[in-house]
Order: structure tokens, then sequence, then C-alpha cells
């Protein structure tokens, strides 16, 4: 016990010593708790006295922001509302040229067979914003010219329905009582939990390169067993990931909900939170093991590496179970899924956030999730046996054999 | 010849590797992968949200002379038509129907359709009927009218002059397929170079290589492996672009349309594969150039993703707000700028006109600096794998690349 012990305090110093570990370690929980006051940041925004910044998105407004000319060559148009009208393409050109327009629009005289408009500016480019008006103006007037108003509405809207019966059930991913603040609470959690995982594995990778290109593992499996070697080395990274995971939490404790309008983030319920981080800490573990496996199987740094970038897409795997649970957070797919320990881990606490979950339910699957996370130890364990980062050694399929049952 | 053993030595013994076969082969089948599964858990949430759909059959009751039996879709359900609603209410307590649409007389104006139903249909139903009857009320429009109202006009954008360029809607599509090349070019790039940081990292770590110095020159061996490990780049990138072209060939193909003749003339394609072939080769300087560098404590990871993260930033700059305004003073710095020119340059190439000075001037940049990057990796290369060089820190990084310009410029004296 004192040599696992010793592993970790070493493994934790390491990491201590490195001036990234703080920047993650301040950085992490700063944009948690930053997440809360995104609403405020927004508000402020929208009332600081700054320019709207087009994007590619902006493009559906109707409305004209600069003055432009519509030279009506296929006599369509009987109302040109916002747009103002040339009777001649010279008569426009001039106008642009003396800044009167911003552009013009030629519609074709063979506008209705060819469908062919042409704008014409100073600066030509592919995604004008007027472009969306001159539609609507085309479209209004075509229907208008039908002289007939209610096949223009029905074109518009073809039925409104009027329902005489109970009204029908809402097809909804979440029902209508759900708490939005606390669905983006709980969402951030479950995002931390992910980010979490995916650091400490990444971390534990590192750690075993560091000891394998130091050529100093030869000498540590000599000196203790795989069960204190891999010990020491999960209980110093979860200690990390303990210290990284706590400092979020209250960091979004002291934000989340304190919003005067209400916006943002949930408050996190401190019960519900209590009863998350054993999911955090089995799932923690039970990833890490996994990964040792990965990384005794396939020995080659940059292999394990591209796999450990394979597992992290995996790892968000679970989250889609999130949509079936909001729909039914007591379904019997949503009990299933948060027992089942490949998704528990990070499905419990999503469930535990959004509302009260049976007592029974969250012990039984913390119960699957310790003996599903033992196993994956004892079979992490048994691999390590293959001694296949020690320098020289390859792994055979009989070596695999030898090491789980020999 | 020494030149070419390192080259093949590199390059072989990488593109055998298990997890390059695994990665270049199961990174397209896993971006194809995503998705599908994705779906198919969405198809699957949608199907336990709706209710099962009742199989009998729904009544309408026709006051607007509107629709026919014989234009019924009959899909999901079939459907019987009632003169009148005491037969359709008789039919509904029957249990014979599972509802009734009553479309009234005055349909025209209020648009209303009134449905009765003990339980309600489900929204299938409920998109079938409103479907048919949408479908009846185009059909009075005329058939010219419809077209220009469905599909809009198609808007051609340009200047004044007969030689300005001008920017149809096929443009769209051409600037979409540009996105998606510079996307993945990039992203490929950036594998490579991080394998190419990785790869440098670890043998300047290891020190192997200084047994090799002895035999080459610092150069042949920069050369060697840098050739190498960017032909493993091309070569991974090479099949992803292989499978692509047969795929798009073979759809070509089925659809009766020559891409590979559109592809080829197509106006910017020259331009295209200079500009993202000196930026891959820079990323694969720089990432050799950092991997060089040996920077103590992971810093060098941490710089090479910053690198990275301000690749993607541009990314997003150029894909969300550059095609909006593309004749900004900083859409002309980033078009000249080497490390950004190319993802810039190229948006504004398809969605505005640009001057040709700029394109000139930013290619001339580009491939000047990807020179100049080619002699600073050099000077790298013996400053820091022949020399047992100190740890490198910021100040001395910025120092370092100030006085090798310094340098430079009193030899281009």
């Amino acid at each position: 016990m004192r040599k696992l012990f010793t592993v970790a305090r070493e493994e934790i110093s390491f990491h201590l010593r490195q001036w990234t570990f703080y920047v993650s370690l301040l950085t992490i929980p700063l944009l948690f708790a930053a997440v809360g006051a995104l609403p405020r940041l927004r508000s402020a925004a929208h009332q600081a006295p700054l320019p709207s910044v087009e994007t590619v998105f902006d493009l559906s407004s109707e409305e004209l922001k600069s003055p432009v000319g519509i030279v009506d060559q296929a006599d369509l148009i009987r109302d040109f509302a916002q747009f103002q009208p040339y009777t001649t393409e010279l008569a426009a050109a001039e106008a642009l040229r003396r800044g009167d327009i911003d552009s013009y629009y030629v519609i074709a005289a063979g506008y209705l067979e060819t469908g062919q408009m042409v704008q014409y500016s100073q600066n030509p480019q592919l995604l004008s914003d007027s472009d969306a008006a001159v539609r609507a103006l085309l479209r209004d007037n075509l229907l208008t010219s039908l002289n007939n108003s209610g096949l223009k509405a029905r074109f518009e809207t073809p039925v409104e329905l009027v329902r005489q019966g109970p009204p029908p059930p809402l097809l909804r991913f979440a029902p209508a009582d759900l708490d939005l603040n606390r669905l983006i609470a709980a969402g951030l959690v479950a995002g931390l939990f992910v980010y979490l995982l995916g650091t400490g594995g990444h971390l534990l990778l590192r750690a075993l390169q560091r000891e394998v290109k130091a050529h100093v593992l030869e000498v540590i499996v000599v000196s203790t067993t795989p069960a204190q070697f891999i010990g020491g080395k999960l209980l110093g990274l979860l200690a990390l990931i303990l210290l990284q995971a706590g400092l979020a939490l209250i960091a979004g404790m002291l934000v989340y909900g304190q919003n005067p309008d209400g916006s943002g983030p949930a408050a996190l319920p401190l019960q519900a939170l209590v009863l998350s981080v054993p999911y955090l800490l089995l799932g923690f573990l039970a990833y890490c093991a996994l990964l040792i496996g990965i990384a005794v199987l396939w020995p080659t740094l940059q292999e394990s590496a591209l796999l450990l970038g394979a597992f992290r897409l995996l790892a968000l795997l679970p989250l889609v179970g999130a949509l079936f649970i909001l729909p039914d957070p007591n379904s019997l797919i949503s009990i299933t899924l948060t027992l089942f320990p490949l998704t528990s881990h990070l499905l419990m606490p999503f469930r535990l956030l959004l509302g009260p979950v049976p007592m029974w339910q969250w012990a039984v699957g913390l119960i699957v999730l310790a003996v599903w996370t033992g196993v994956n130890l004892w079979l992490s364990m048994r691999l390590f046996r293959l001694s296949s980062l020690l320098t020289g050694r390859f792994v055979s399929p009989k070596l695999i054999w030898q090491a789980m049952w020999g | 010849m020494r030149i070419i053993t390192i080259f093949w030595r590199e390059y072989w013994a990488n593109i055998t590797r298990r997890s390059y076969l695994i990665f270049t082969f199961g990174f397209p089948l896993l971006m194809i992968a995503l998705p599908v599964v994705g779906g198919i858990a969405l198809a699957l949430i949608l199907q336990t949200l709706l209710p099962p759909t009742d199989p009998r059959p729904i009544g309408i009751i026709d006051q607007a002379a509107l629709l026919s039996p014989a234009t019924s879709p009959n899909d999901p359900v079939e459907t019987i038509f009632f003169d009148n609603t005491a037969a359709a209410d008789q039919s509904l307590a029957d249990g014979d129907i599972q509802a009734y649409y009553h479309i009234s007389p005055d349909y025209w104006k209020s648009g209303q359709v009134i449905v009765t139903y003990q339980t309600a249909p489900t929204p299938f139903i409920d998109t079938m009927v409103t479907t048919w009857l949408a479908a009846e009320v185009r059909a009075k429009i005329p058939p010219n009218i419809l077209a220009r109202v469905d599909t809009g006009p198609t808007i051609t954008h340009q200047g004044l002059t007969g030689e300005s360029a001008a920017f149809a809607e096929n443009n769209l599509l051409e600037s979409i397929i540009v996105v998606v090349i510079i996307y993945f070019v990039r992203l490929a790039g950036s594998f490579t170079a991080s394998y190419m940081f990785d790869s440098i990292a670890n043998e300047s770590q290891d020190r192997t290589l200084e047994i090799l110095i002895t035999t080459v020159t610092p150069l042949q061996l920069v050369a060697g492996k840098f050739l190498g490990l960017l032909a493993v780049g091309l070569t991974q990138l090479g099949m992803w672009a292989g499978a692509l072209l047969m795929l798009a060939l073979g759809a070509g193909y089925f659809l009766g349309v020559n891409l590979l003749s559109y592809v080829l003339s197509w106006e910017h394609l020259g331009l295209m594969i200079s500009a993202l072939a000196a930026t891959y080769v820079l990323d694969q300087i720089l990432a050799a150039g950092l991997g060089l560098k040996r920077i103590s404590s992971g810093s060098g990871h941490l710089l090479f993703n910053s690198v990275n993260m301000l690749m993607t930033v541009i990314l997003l700059y150029a894909f969300y707000f550059l095609p909006r305004n593309p004749d900004t003073l900083l859409a002309v710095a980033a078009s000249l700028f080497p490390f950004t020119s190319a993802v810039v340059l190229l948006i504004r190439m398809v969605t505005s006109e640009v001057p040709v000075w700029q394109v000139v001037l930013s290619q001339l940049l580009l491939w000047g600096t990807v020179i100049g990057g080619i002699f600073w990796l050099r000077r790298l290369l013996e400053a820091n794998l022949v020399a047992h060089a100190e740890p490198m820190t910021w100040p001395v990084l910025f120092k370092n690349g100030a006085s090798s310009l310094k340098r430079l410029a009193v030899r281009a004296k």
C-alpha cells in the first residue's frame, strides 16, 4: 500500500510542477462559471452602441438597409414598396453612378419564362443583403397579379386546423414543464464530466509515455506490482481530476442561478452534485482502465495516442442517450440507460440534475458501475503483466493469453 | 543518394504503420458512420415520441369542392367522403373512421378546416390532409407563375462595366465546394502537421539522429525526413481525394454530367492548387520547426495547439463573416498574410471581385514564406539537433526568430 501511495504522490507532484497544469486548473472553472454569466454579457452587448455584425446567416431580412432601384422590363411589379422604380437601365445606372442608390435590379422581359434577373452595383459580390427583399417583392407582386385574394392567401397558408376534440399530444423532446435553465445546468455538468474524462485519459497516456521514454519502466516493474503501479497512477490522477472537478463545480455553484432575470443555467443543487460525484469517479476509473488496456495492446505511443482520439469521440456517444431521457426521465429506456455501466457515469448525473431519481435506482446504478469498473481494473492489471511497454517487447496473441489466464 | 535513403525509410516506415492505415481508411468511414448512427438514434427517438398511427380511415366533408376521391393520397390511411356532418358523426361514433376533416364553404376566405375526433389523429394524418389541400390550391395557379413563385429569380450580381466579374447562383455551389475542399485540406494538413511535430520532437529528444549526422549533412537529413513525412501526408490526402474523385465521377456518370471537365475548366483551379499546396507545406515546416525547438514541459504541444486554434479561428472568420464583407481591410490583410491567405483569398475569389495585384502579391508572399521557412528549418536543425541547445523558453523563441530573420537579410544583401 505504501508503494501505491508513493507512485500516486510522485504522479501528483509531477503535475504540480507543470505550469500548464495550473493554466488548465484555472481555465476550466473560469470557463464553466463564465457560461452562467453569458446571458448578462449578451444583454450588455445588446445594450452597447455597437453596430451589428453581418454573417452569412443574416441574409433573410426583407428590409432594405440602403436605397435600391428596380428596372421592370417584364412589367410585373405593381407595388414597388421600398424599392425605387426606374423606367430604363440607363436612368438606373446614372442614379447608381451619382450614388443615389447602392445597386439596382433588372427584371428581364422574359422573366416569367427564364427567371433571370441581374443586380448591378459598383462592388458586385455573391451574397447581397437586398436579394431577400427583391425575392419577396417579386413573389408578392406575382401572387397579387392572380386577381384572387383567396388564392393568394391559401397559397401562403393552405390550412388552419380547428380541432374539435381533446388537444393532441405535443411532439417535443422535452416535457413542456421542464425548466430550461435546469436543462442547461445539467448539460453543462455532463459536458464538464466528458471533458474531465478526456483530460484524465490524456494525462494517463502521457504518464505511461513518460516512464517508457525515460526507460525507467523496467526499474518500476521489478519494484512494484501492477496493482501498485496502476493503482498509484490512477489514484494520483483521480486526485487531480477531483481537484479540477471540485473547483469547477464550486465556481458553477457560486455563479449559476444568480442572474436577476432568471436567465442562464439554474443553480446547481448540492444534493444532486454529491450524488453525481461517485458516478464521475467510477466512470473515470473504468475509462482509464480501458485506456491502460489500449496502451498495453498497442504499445507504440503514437498509435495509442491515435486510439485515445477515437476513444474521446466514443466517450461522447453516451450523451446521445440524453435525448432519450429528456422526453420522459422515468421511462424504461431512461432507467436502463442510467443503470447501464457504459452510459450511467454521464447519464445518471444528467438525470439527477433534471429531477429526483428513486434512491434504489441510484444505488443499483452505482453498484453495477462499481462492478464494471472493478472488472475493467482487473483486466487492465492482468494485461499489464504483458510488460509490452518494456523495451524490446512485442505483443502476440499467445502472450496476451498467458498474461490474462496464466 | 543518402537523401533518398532517408526519404524512403521515413516514408515506408510510416505508411506501413498500423495506426496510419487504420486512420487513413478509418477516418472516412468514421465521417460516414457518425451521421448515420446519429440519424438512426434520432429516428429511434422520434419513433418513441410518436403515438402509433390508427389504421382506420378518415372522413372528408368538402363543402369547398376542392378535393376528390381520385386525388386522395390514401397514405398512411384511406379516406371516405361524406356529404354532411351528421353522416360523418355517425360513422365516427360507430368507430368506422378515426376522425373527419370538414372543409367549410368559406375555405378560400378563412382557410379553416375543422377536424373532429375522439382521439387526435397523428401528425402524419394531419400532414396528409394539409399537403393534399395545398396541392389542390397550387393546381389553380398558372404554371409559369407557380414556377417563378416556387423557385424565385436566379439573380446574377455584376458590375457596371462589361469586364467586371459576375456572380450567379451556380457560384454559390462553387463557393460551398471551395469551402468544403479548404476545410478538408486544412484538416488533413493539421493531422500531418501534428504527426510531423510529434515525430521530429521525439527524434530530437531521443538524440539518435546525432549518430546519423556523422554520415549525412544536416540539410540532407532534414530534407530527407521532411520530404518523407510530407509524402506520407500527401499519400493520405491523395487517397482521400482519389476516393472522393471516384465517387464524384461515378455519380456524374450516372447523372450524365462530366464533372471532370467542369473541374478542369474551373477558372480558379490553378490558384487553388498553388495556395493550398503552399499552405500545406508551410504547415509542415512550422510543425517541424516547433518540433525541433524541443520546448520543455509540454509547451511545444501547447504552442502547436495554439497555432492550430488560430487556424480554426481563421476558418470561422472566412466561412462565417467573409462572404458578407469580402473587401474590408481585414479581408485584404488576411488575403496577403501567408498563414491565412489560402483560406481567405480563395473564399474572396469565389464571392467577390479581387484585384489582380492582391492575388499576385498574396502568392509571392506565400511561396516566399515557404522558401524562407525551409532555410529557417535548416538553421534550426543546426542549432537544436546537433549542438545540445538549452531548452527553449518563450522569449528565446521570439529572439531566435528575429535574429534568424536578420541573418537572412544580411545574407540576401
